[in-house]
This record gives structure tokens, C-alpha cells and sequence, in this order.
């Protein structure tokens, strides 16, 4: 029995050793604690706010002040003074938030903003978006072009909304002190978009209208700091696409560039680079790539317009710092932004996410929150010191589409009937999606027919002759066959299959018997793309974006989700598609298409006008009419819009707006300051 | 003969390696859709809208535009006659680069676990045998088909809550926030040490319980046999006995598992890693599978594969040489 004892107290002893060496964590906990009290006292002993040093250095003949940790580098010689970094017109205040949103408070500087992402390898979506710098603003997401004002240019639009001439800031510089000017945008036009090589088709964004087939605008450098870019048809609805995000082009200092451009490059060192990379030779446009890949950075040393810069880029971490050379001041004259240090987390999963969240680990996260865990957050939100804001959703995660196209004879005999379509969304209880699939954080459907009424919905499927019903209840078409429904979903978002299985019943219910089928995502996309989905689960940016993902409420996004033959057909017909086909009597559906109904091609020439002009007033007209379309038409039904997302903020941080849209609190971070003392 | 046996084992290894290198390269292409379609995805639900010369630039830079056998053969040649293992879509960085930030620590958790595992699991599978149907056998073996019955990752998720509601932390990591990106310094290693215990401890656990009962299984069986009688009747302490016979022939399964054990060294254990949030090279590789990022899993899996071939000729030629009986065997 001793001996018993014995090797029990050696098991024992073995454990108890092993968490001894993980306690001291909760130690540094506490350790972190005290931090700040030791920050408090020599606050006391130096009262100076750093507003008070920005008054003395204005009276001392400076313009603009500036962080004291930019201060300290000018102090050493290692940067200009901050009147000779900023442009001589910089962007003063904020443009992009409104005044029932947030009003903008003078800040203090200093301290880090913890973010969060599961993005691996990069800095993720929140950094990503706080990085973006549109070329225009306007405010809120609404691209309302009556609030237009100039961000990286000033804008003026000719009469005839064909010449776009753009006024750069002068003496605005990248971050790594380069300057910026037309020089950018030539080398840019030239040497990128106009490189074969980088850029084998061009965009419709470039092209007049926004169409394939539109002509490719012209530049023309008028000085150092104005340049213009004129298209031969009216594209009015340009500035559109480039008042959020990161606009039709991220600039890059060309010089810095020039590095990995095959036409500009020291071969030896392009050669050393691309091995460096694993590249092969010749491949330097793949190395290129790297260094211009959208918002999600993940290369250090990379020159930009945005508020911080990438400075460390980790397994688990990743930290940007200020941007030296960033040209917006607040209205006192302080330069932007005011907190000196992102941090981010990079996290394997939206879990752990969560876990990050309620442990007070973060300061402000969008991307990581989970709706569903929406109890969790409130229920730490006191302890934690953080505030969960309740914000609409850009985006929507659970619309349901109809395939008018898919190839099946009962299908085809009854889905492009609208009264069918009606009668689909009436069965749709909208209640219960929002209850069980958005926790009750979401509203009827805004912009689209919200209405369930079960027994209007089976009122007009008998008046349309479907009230036979075969051995398994499933409604007959007037020719005799069961009418089915497969809809389809991928997990992409975690409304998909929720929505899914309810809105299946609630079609059963009726008698159109459907069945769910879950699908892995790049199966799901391949199938929708060549018209084999029935119907599907997805997610769009519509009403509110009429420009930016202008192809979600025409039905020819990336998944073609509504149409699939009807977006084939504007491409033989309208899109240069027969003209570049060897053979002109092609007859296979998938290439030729379907001709749409008239409803259908009136949306699709409204889009043209709406991307024509440049007048607020008649893009109101315009997306009116347009949403009159496709809410008249059910070419898909909405079961709950607009959707509602968490946003964690730390109680600590100032100027963020707690209203408006979810994506856009997130991204002003040029003006959040540590209102919290403790933590600048 | 024992170099005749190693030999022929080498001779086979060249085929196989070819045929694995295509099978893992093939498989990761078997899925309908391709990187590109994610990563748009990915883009345009982060709110970031795609134009259609982004795509055509993102299927150059992921070489999309070259053909299957084309990509297969730079991939196998480049490896081969370079050591480059091609270039992560999802990261836009050699495979080799993120390999290697990840690997080293990949091997200490899992080569501290199997320390931890041998540890734990050899004297009590070694002390339920000799000590059967005792209180601490039961004991030991209520634990261990606890241990074996409970996922790793369920265990991970129950710790973190304890440490969430007990210490107020969110317990996920190998680093405090300030060593995150530190150079390597004592300090940084002795603040990894404090946290790498956790996925030790859990990773540990249902390795641990399935080798104590091996272990005890076998030497409960060698227990009753005749030599074993007969040393104990010759007077031989029981502590010598034990470890001179018994334990040395039930150590088999041990040495056998170590062929396993060198390919879990680099991949370290996928589910815990990922609720740990441990940088070890599992996460990158689940997360590689489900994005298509085909020369980062296929590398992977291919080194993975190579490893448990090596593996498993190195516990092949251990047990050869720790066992005479199989020595026997392979000349009958």
C-alpha cells in the first residue's frame, strides 16, 4: 500500500509541477493591472495634454502638430517637421460620417487599438478596411452623390459626365516620405493597367458605362498635381466605384514598384527577388501580385496612403504603426490619426474570436463577432469594460433565389409566372427566420414585398391551376407533373442553413415539396455558375449599394445566382460574345442564353442610365424604378433585411459612431482616440 | 542480414515516394472549383467588390492558367532539384518560409508530449500490471478510459472555460501578448514554457491513457510467463526483474508507434491546435485543404507522407534491433 502511495505521489507531484509552470499567468494578469495605475501618477506629474503641445508649436509657426512619437523621430533627425510631411491643403476633419452618426471630439494621442481576425497570413478585414483610402467620399455607405467630397483627389465632373478631371493634394507624400503626384498616375496607367502582362483584360470599371464592351478611358496629365481621364459615352456613375473601399486603384509609390515591374527592374536583383519569392524566371507579374493583392495586406515596407503602415507581420500578430506622412488633420490642426499602433490578433477561428472577445481582449472587432454569440457578449460586457453596439448590416446573409432558368419541364412551366413567385414568398415566415436564424437581431424585409400569409400564398397557387396534388401532397402542374424544389446551400455564412431548412418547410407546407442539400462551397458555386442550382441560400449587397456590387441585384455576381441563361444571353447578344465565337450558330443554352422578359431587360437598361449620369437626383429616380423592378418581379425573396451585427468597442474609445452601418463604425479608426487615459 | 533488410526497405522507397508525391498532389485537385473561387469569395463578403482584371491578375499570380501536369511537374521538379516547395496561394509566401515559422514549434509541443506521454504512461500501465485489480489500477483505469473516450479539442474547450471563469483569461496561445513578436530571447522561451503545458497536458491526455493500458495489457501478459516465473524463483529482486524482462519486451509497442510519431511531429495535432489557437503546422493545413491552396496542402501532405515512410522504416529497424524474435522471423 506504501508503495501505492508512492507512485500516486509521483503522478501528483509530476501534474502539480507541470501547472506551476503555467500559473504565473494569471500573475501577469494582474501585472497588467497595476500597469496603469503607474501610468496615473506620471500623468499627474506632467499635465500637458498633447492638444496644449499642439497650441505651442502653432505658436511657434507650425500649421499642424503632430503625434509626440512622430516628435521624438523629427527630435533625432529621423523625419521632416510635420509641416513639410503633409500636403499644403490636407483633408481637414471628417467627411465620411454624419452628424446624427457621430460628431467628431478632438483627441488625445497615443496608445495601441487591439483588433482581432481570423484571417490567417494577413492583417485581416478590420485593418484591411481602416487601410482603405477611397479616392472620393461620400458620406455614409450610401453613395449619395449630393454629399460628395474629394479624399485622396478633388473631383470635378464635366456637363456631360464624360471628363473626370482629378486635383491631387500637393505636396502629399507616401508613407515612406515619396511624393505623390501625377507622376503615380502615369506610371500607374502606363505601366500597370495598360501592362499585358499585369492587367490582360481591363476592367468594365474602366470602360464607359461599366460595360465589357465600353471603350477604355483615356488619361491625359494636365500638371503635377491634375490629371484627367475622359471616356467617350456618359459614365456619371463612376465616382460610384471608387467612394468606398479601396477605389478602382490602391496607388503605390511608382519608384517602390519599379522594383518588381519586369520592364523597369535590375534584372540580377528581379532574378534574386523572384527566387527569393519561389517564383520561376520570367514570373515577375506573379511577384508583382504580391505586392498589390486588395486589402488584405500581409508585406511589411509596402508605401501607402492609408493611417497606419505594416510594421510586423507574424504567425499569430500582426502590428501596423502611424503613418508619418498621413494627410489628414482634425480641425484643431492635429495630424490623423490619433492612436499611435494597431495590434492585431490573428486567430484560427470565430471562436476563439469570441473567446478573445468576452475575455476583454480586444478593443474593437467587427469581422470576429458571431451573432450567435451575441448573449455571451453582453454577459461580459460589464466586467470586460467593453459595449456592444447594435448596427445594420451592409450586407445580407440569407436571400433566397429562384433559378428562372434551370432546365426542368415542370419547373419551367410555373417559376416564371410572378403569381408563382409571390406565392413562394408569402409562405416564407419571416418570424420565425428572424427569431431562430438571427436571435430576433433583424427586421422584415425594407425594401422587399415583406408580407407572409400562408393562406394567400396557397389561394394563388390554386387559382393558377396547381390545386392537384399527387400521392405524396406535392402540388401538380395543369400538365400533371409534381412540382419539386432542391435547394441548395454551402455553409459560407451561418444563416445558410438554418434559412434553408425553414423556409423548405414552410414550402412543404404549402405543397411545393422541396428538399435541402447541403453542398461543399466550391461545388455549390461551380453548379449555380452553369445553371444546375434550382434554387439557393446566398448572400448579397443589395439595396444599398447601387454601385459597388452593382452585379448582386442584376443576378450576374460571381455565383449567378437568379439567371444563369439570361446573363448568357446578354453576353452573346450584347456582350461581344457571338462576334468573338467561331461558330455563329451556336445553339448550347449554357452560351447562348435565354432571352429575359422585358422586366428584365428594363432593369438592365436602367443600370445603364444609373451608371451614366452623375446627378443625385436622377440616381434616385433611377434606383427607385430599379428596386420597383425586382420587388414587383420576386426574382428573389428576402426574408429579413436589414440584418443586425454587434460591434465590440472598447468603453474606453472615443469617436465612434454608434449608429449608422456596422462596416462603417469600424473603419473611421483615424479619429478613435483612448479617451481612457490609462490606455495612451 | 540486417543491412540486406534496411536495403531492400531503401530500394522501395523511391517508387513510393513518386507514387505518394502524385496521389497528394492529384487529391488536392479532385474538388470541383479552384483557389480563386474562394479567395473572390473571401473578398467580396469582406465588402471589397472584385473586377474582373483583379480575377484575371489573381489566377496569373496563382499560376492557374498552366495545366495540371504542367503544375505537377514544376511543383515535383522545383522540390526536387531546389528544395522549393512552391508558393502558398492563401499566404503569397514560399511554402518553405511558412513551414518554417511554424515547424519548430510544431516539434517542441509534440516532441514535449511524447516526453510527457512516456512519462505518464510507461510506470503506471507498468504499476496497474503488477499491482492488478488494486485500488489504484482501478484508479488509473477509470482515468484512462476517461482519457481515451474524450476528444482532445472537448478537453481544450472545457479548459478554456475553466481558465476563462476561474483566472478571467482567455487561455488560447503559446505567447503573452508582449512576446507575440519578440525576437527569441530566454525570456520569450521561458514564457512559451508556461503556456506550452496546456496542449501538452491536453494533447497528451488520450495518448497518454491509450499507452497505459498497452502497456499494462502487454505486460500482464508477459507477467505470467514461464521465464518470469523462473527469474523470480532464481532470486532475482522484483524491481530487476521487472525491468530487465517484462518491461522490455512490453516497451514493442512503443518503439513500434515512434514510426508515427515523426510525421505527428511536424503536423502536431490539428482540432486542439486550432481551439488553442497554437501555431503549429495542423491549422495550416486544414486551412489549406478547405481553400484549395493546392502547393501548401499537397507539400505538406507530401512531407507528411515522407516522414511516415522514414518512420516507419526507422521503427521497423529499431524493433529489428531491440527484438531478436523478429530478427528470427525476418530470416525464416
Amino acid at each position: 500500500m506504501r508503495k501505492t502511495l508512492y507512485y500516486l505521489l509521483i503522478a501528483i507531484a509530476a501534474i502539480a509541477l507541470l501547472a506551476a509552470c503555467g500559473s504565473p499567468q494569471p500573475a501577469a494578469e494582474e501585472a497588467m493591472e497595476e500597469a496603469p495605475a503607474a501610468a496615473d501618477t506620471s500623468e499627474e506629474a506632467m499635465p500637458s495634454s498633447s492638444y496644449e503641445s499642439c497650441l505651442e508649436s502653432q505658436a511657434a509657426g507650425m500649421n499642424f502638430c503632430e503625434a509626440p512619437m512622430l516628435a521624438e523621430r523629427v527630435a533625432a533627425g529621423e523625419l521632416p517637421p510635420v509641416d513639410e510631411r503633409l500636403p499644403v491643403n490636407p483633408v481637414v476633419g471628417n467627411n465620411r460620417i454624419p452628424d446624427w452618426q457621430a460628431v467628431m471630439e478632438r483627441g488625445e494621442y497615443g496608445g495601441t487599438l487591439r483588433l482581432l481576425d481570423f484571417d490567417a497570413g494577413t492583417i485581416g478585414h478590420d485593418a484591411g478596411w481602416i487601410s482603405n483610402e477611397p479616392w472620393v467620399e461620400t458620406e455614409d455607405i450610401a453613395h449619395d452623390f449630393a454629399t460628395m467630397t474629394g479624399n485622396i483627389f478633388d473631383l470635378e465632373i464635366s456637363d456631360d459626365d464624360m471628363e473626370f478631371t482629378f486635383h491631387m493634394r500637393k505636396g502629399m507624400k507616401f508613407s515612406n516620405g515619396a511624393d505623390f503626384d501625377t507622376e503615380d498616375v502615369q506610371f500607374f496607367w502606363d505601366n500597370i493597367l495598360h501592362n499585358e502582362t499585369l492587367t490582360p483584360i481591363i476592367g468594365s470599371s474602366w470602360r464607359a458605362g461599366n460595360t465589357p464592351t465600353g471603350n477604355v478611358g483615356e488619361l491625359e496629365v494636365i500638371d503635377r498635381y491634375t490629371f484627367r481621364i475622359t471616356y467617350d459615352a456618359p459614365y456619371g456613375g463612376w465616382p460610384g466605384l471608387f467612394t468606398y473601399g479601396g477605389g478602382p486603384h490602391r496607388f503605390t509609390d511608382s519608384d517602390y514598384l519599379k522594383k518588381f515591374h519586369g520592364d523597369f527592374a535590375d534584372a540580377d536583383e528581379l532574378a534574386a527577388l523572384l527566387d527569393e519569392h519561389g517564383f520561376e524566371a520570367g514570373e515577375w507579374n506573379r511577384l508583382y501580385g504580391i505586392f498589390n493583392s486588395g486589402n488584405r495586406q500581409h508585406e511589411t515596407g509596402l508605401p501607402s496612403l492609408g493611417p497606419y503602415v505594416l510594421t510586423e507581420m507574424g504567425e499569430t500578430q500582426a502590428v501596423m504603426e502611424r503613418n508619418p506622412y498621413y494627410w489628414k488633420v482634425d480641425e484643431w490642426g492635429q495630424q490623423l490619426p490619433y492612436i499611435d499602433r494597431l495590434q492585431i490578433s490573428i486567430v484560427p477561428d470565430v471562436n476563439a474570436a469570441t473567446l478573445k472577445i468576452i475575455a476583454g481582449e480586444a478593443d474593437m472587432v467587427r469581422r470576429g463577432v458571431n451573432p450567435a454569440d451575441m448573449a455571451l457578449y453582453v454577459q461580459n460586457a460589464e466586467d470586460k469594460g467593453y459595449e456592444v453596439v447594435v448596427l445594420d448590416m451592409h450586407a445580407s446573409t440569407g436571400e433566397i433565389y429562384l433559378n428562372m432558368t434551370y432546365a426542368d419541364e415542370a419547373w419551367q412551366e410555373v417559376v416564371n409566372d410572378i403569381e408563382f413567385r409571390k406565392a413562394l414568398s408569402y409562405a416564407v415566415d419571416r418570424a420565425t427566420l428572424i427569431d431562430a436564424v438571427y436571435s430576433g437581431l433583424a427586421e422584415p424585409p425594407q425594401t422587399m414585398d415583406p408580407t407572409t400569409d400562408v393562406e394567400q400564398a396557397e389561394a394563388i397557387l390554386d387559382s393558377l391551376g396547381l390545386d392537384q396534388r399527387d400521392a405524396d401532397g406535392c402540388r401538380l402542374t395543369p400538365s400533371g407533373l409534381p412540382i419539386t424544389i432542391q435547394f441548395n446551400f454551402t455553409p459560407f455564412t451561418g444563416e445558410s442553413l438554418p434559412t434553408a431548412e425553414i423556409v423548405a418547410e414552410n414550402w412543404n407546407d404549402i405543397g411545393i415539396c422541396t428538399t435541402v442539400k447541403q453542398l461543399e462551397q466550391n461545388l455549390f458555386l461551380t453548379q449555380a455558375g452553369a445553371n444546375e442550382t434550382q434554387a439557393m441560400v446566398w448572400w448579397a449587397h443589395y439595396p444599398r449599394w447601387p454601385w459597388h456590387e452593382a452585379n448582386d441585384y442584376i443576378g450576374q455576381a460571381w455565383q449567378r445566382h437568379y439567371a444563369p441563361l439570361w446573363m448568357a444571353w446578354y453576353e452573346w447578344n450584347l456582350g461581344g460574345g457571338k462576334a468573338a465565337s467561331d461558330n455563329a450558330d451556336e445553339t448550347d443554352p449554357l452560351i447562348v442564353g435565354v432571352e429575359p422578359p422585358q422586366a428584365y431587360k428594363d432593369l438592365r437598361r436602367l443600370q445603364a442610365e444609373l451608371f451614366a449620369t452623375s446627378k443625385a437626383a436622377e440616381h434616385e429616380v433611377i434606383w427607385a424604378e430599379m428596386i420597383a423592378i425586382f420587388r414587383d418581379n420576386y426574382y428573389w425573396i428576402s426574408g429579413a433585411d436589414p440584418l443586425k451585427n454587434p460591434l465590440i468597442v472598447n468603453d474606453g474609445l472615443g469617436n465612434v459612431a454608434k449608429r449608422g452601418f456596422h462596416i462603417q463604425s469600424a473603419n473611421e479608426a483615424e479619429f478613435y482616440y483612448w479617451v481612457d487615459e490609462t490606455r495612451r | 542480414m540486417l543491412t540486406q533488410y534496411i536495403g531492400r526497405r531503401l530500394l522501395l522507397l523511391g517508387p513510393l515516394l513518386f507514387i505518394i508525391s502524385i496521389i497528394s498532389f492529384v487529391l488536392i485537385q479532385l474538388p470541383p472549383g479552384d483557389i480563386l473561387n474562394m479567395e473572390v469569395l473571401r473578398l467580396r463578403s469582406a465588402g471589397t467588390q472584385v473586377s474582373e482584371e483583379q480575377v484575371e491578375a489573381l489566377r496569373q499570380l496563382y499560376g492557374l492558367d498552366k495545366s495540371l501536369p504542367e503544375q505537377y511537374w514544376l511543383w515535383i521538379t522545383n522540390i526536387l532539384f531546389e528544395g522549393n516547395f512552391g508558393t502558398s496561394f492563401t499566404y503569397v509566401k514560399p511554402v518553405s518560409e511558412i513551414l518554417a515559422a511554424r515547424v519548430p514549434l510544431t516539434a517542441a509541443v509534440s516532441i514535449f508530449t511524447a516526453v510527457f506521454v512516456w512519462i505518464m504512461a510507461v510506470p503506471i500501465g507498468v504499476y496497474s500490471a503488477t499491482h492488478q485489480y488494486s485500488l489504484v489500477d482501478y484508479f488509473w483505469t477509470f482515468v484512462s478510459f476517461i482519457g481515451v473516450a474524450t476528444p482532445g479539442f472537448l478537453l481544450a474547450l472545457v479548459f478554456l472555460w475553466m481558465a476563462f471563469v476561474m483566472f478571467d483569461i482567455s487561455a488560447i496561445g503559446l505567447f503573452s501578448q508582449e512576446y507575440e513578436s519578440a525576437p527569441w530571447s530566454w525570456a520569450k522561451i521561458i514564457n512559451m514554457l508556461q503556456h506550452i503545458w496546456i496542449p501538452i497536458v491536453i494533447i497528451g491526455m488520450a495518448h497518454t491513457a491509450g499507452m497505459m493500458r498497452t502497456m499494462r495489457g502487454m505486460m500482464l501478459d508477459e507477467l505470467n510467463k514461464q521465464y518470469v516465473i523462473t527469474a523470480r524463483s532464481k532470486g532475482l529482486t522484483e524491481t530487476r526483474l521487472l525491468v530487465k524482462y517484462p518491461v522490455r519486451t512490453s516497451m514493442n509497442p512503443v518503439f513500434s508507434t515512434i514510426g508515427w510519431m515523426l510525421p505527428g511531429i511536424i503536423s502536431g495535432e490539428v482540432l486542439v491546435s486550432m481551439v488553442l489557437n497554437i501555431p503549429t503546422t495542423g491549422p495550416v493545413l486544414l486551412q489549406a485543404l478547405l481553400n484549395q491552396d493546392m502547393f501548401l496542402a499537397g507539400s505538406i501532405v507530401f512531407i507528411l507522407s515522407v516522414l511516415t515512410v522514414i518512420g516507419t522504416l526507422i521503427s521497423d529497424i529499431l524493433l529489428v534491433w531491440l527484438d531478436p524474435r523478429i530478427r528470427y522471423e525476418g530470416v525464416a
